[in-house]
């Protein structure tokens, strides 16, 4: 007897390992949670015994159904207090990034406001707003999408992620300093309400959708500020002496690192660095580099020389350098006398 | 569709099995399963009131707590003895640390599908680097009650346990 107890035991427990494991592979679950229209399965056994038989009684299964949540959050990516823009440039963008932390695939409806806002210098000029077409989280002109409402609102699946911009055209008149503010009102379609209220079959797979914390609606406000072209240079020194140490004394390399960024809207046009080779060093020749590429040392068709253009001096041409072009490093080495 | 399915299928597995364990007896445990929630209403007096609703009607969604309870009944003419109820955690969701109970049963758990079964403080787990360490209460797969008491004729009486959706 005790052995065909332990059978049956053995074989229930294979039945509930087996009933764990098939539960767990049904549905796909996500970082936002199971996935809306889920079916959870529950189901109890129980084993005893009457006289000296075993006997296994199995309960009926209650499901629950996982609704639809409705999350989403609505992020302005730019850096504050705005955009740095030039005044009169036309379709500059500002970015927000919609992402469905729900458990179903949600779309979206959207709209843009630049007028009457408040709280700002000026009133930047609406154009339109644009979907992230490649996915790359930077506007693309000629490539995003522009959107039309009710022909691509956008999609997200759970977890998804998207990229809109909100295009503006800068006033001429905007001065220097003047912050202008856009907002993108994004608006789940399935609907909006007070958190928890409920849309039924309206969710993924025929579930009920409940409205999340958002309340299936959300304004986010985005700026540009007017700001000049600006150039901010760097310059470093690092000491290499003969035995490998960092003392300045003669026979020394000194390895000079200038930086060069631009901030600001607009364009810095024809930046060019001039740096003359301090007193009682030499210029170790063939050592000029340009983000990591040599330079000859005379004037030719590459951007930098030594001597030629500026005498004692290194010149490197860098051209038209906007915000959006990355730092310029520049490297030349002297010795010390 | 997939997960009901599978469901099924398990049912039937599991009628096959004590079938052919007990061709000529029928089962004198009863067993019936009930889901539920509890929302929070205001009575007639405006204070809140947390009420128990059926899970099925509920809108459940990720992160809601399930209360799962079964009803165990002798339905025979004899008593039952070593009564023990498994339940195991439903996929898609985590057991809530603590909250199994069942009056006049121990309660021990498994955190390897029913293979075997101990108290809290004996269910340990080894990680990836060989280190030995407790098993959380999220980790339990399935939940047993063992009755202390053999199960009269028409005795009744109620377990539960609490999970949350992942």
């Amino acid at each position: 007897m005790e052995d065909k107890r332990n059978l049956q035991q053995t074989i229930l427990a294979a039945i509930i390992a087996t009933a764990v494991l098939c539960l767990v592979v049904a549905g796909t679950a996500t970082a936002a949670g199971t996935a809306a229209g889920t079916n959870i399965a529950n189901q109890a056994t129980a084993n005893y015994t009457i006289g000296a038989v075993n006997y296994l009684a199995t309960s009926n299964t209650s499901t629950v159904r996982v609704a639809e949540l409705l999350s989403s959050t609505v992020v302005w990516m730019d850096t504050p207090p705005g955009v740095a823009v030039s005044a009169g440039a036309a379709n500059q963008p500002v970015t927000v990034r919609i992402t469905n932390t729900g458990n179903g695939s949600e779309t979206y409806l959207l709209s843009a406001q630049s007028a009457g806002i408040g709280g700002d210098q000026f009133d930047p000029t609406l154009v339109g707003i644009v979907l992230d077409a490649n996915g790359n989280g930077i506007y693309d002109a000629g490539v995003d999408t522009p959107y039309i409402p009710g022909v691509n609102d956008p999609s997200l699946a759970a977890d998804g992620s998207r990229a809109v911009f909100v295009l503006n055209s800068i006033p001429a008149s905007a001065a220097n300093g003047d912050r202008g503010i856009t907002r993108l009102i994004v608006t789940s379609q399935t609907g909006t309400g007070v958190p928890g209220t409920s849309f039924a079959g309206a969710g993924d797979g025929g579930s009920d959708a409940v409205v999340g914390a958002w309340g299936g609606t959300q304004t986010v406000n985005g700026a540009y500020i007017v700001s000049g072209v600006n150039a901010a240079v760097n310059k470093s020194v690092t000491v290499i002496d003969p035995r490998g140490g960092t003392q300045a004394e003669p026979g020394a390399i000194l390895r000079y690192t200038i930086t060069v960024s631009v901030t600001g809207g607009g364009t810095a046009t024809g930046v060019v660095v001039i740096d003359q080779v301090p007193p009682n060093t030499t210029y170790v020749a063939g050592g000029l580099r340009l983000n990591g590429i040599s330079l000859t040392d005379i004037a030719d068709a590459d951007a930098g020389d030594f001597n030629a253009t500026t005498p004692g001096a290194i010149t490197v041409k860098l051209g038209n350098l906007t915000s959006a072009s990355p730092v310029q490093t520049i490297i030349f080495d002297v010795r010390i006398n | 569709m997939r997960g009901k399915g599978i469901a099924v299928t398990v049912v039937v597995t599991l009628l096959l099995a004590s079938g052919l364990l007990h061709a000529q007896q029928k089962s004198a445990i009863e067993l019936t399963s009930l889901a539920e929630v509890e929302v929070t209403e205001k009575d007639a007096k405006g204070e809140k009131v947390v009420k128990r609703k059926e899970a099925a009607l509920a809108k459940v969604v990720p992160g809601d707590v399930v209360i799962f309870t079964t009803t165990y009944r002798n339905t025979g003419k004899q008593p039952a003895t070593n009564v023990m109820i498994m339940n195991p955690v439903p996929g898609h969701m985590v057991y809530v640390d603590k909250s199994a109970e069942g009056k006049g049963a121990r309660i021990d758990y498994s955190i390897d599908g029913g293979q075997s079964y101990g108290l809290p403080d004996k269910l340990k787990v080894t990680d990836s680097q060989g280190r030995v360490r407790p098993a959380l209460a999220q980790e339990y797969t399935v939940i047993r009650w063992v009755l202390s008491a053999p199960l009269a004729p028409g005795g009744t009486g109620t377990v539960s346990f609490r999970a949350l959706v992942k």
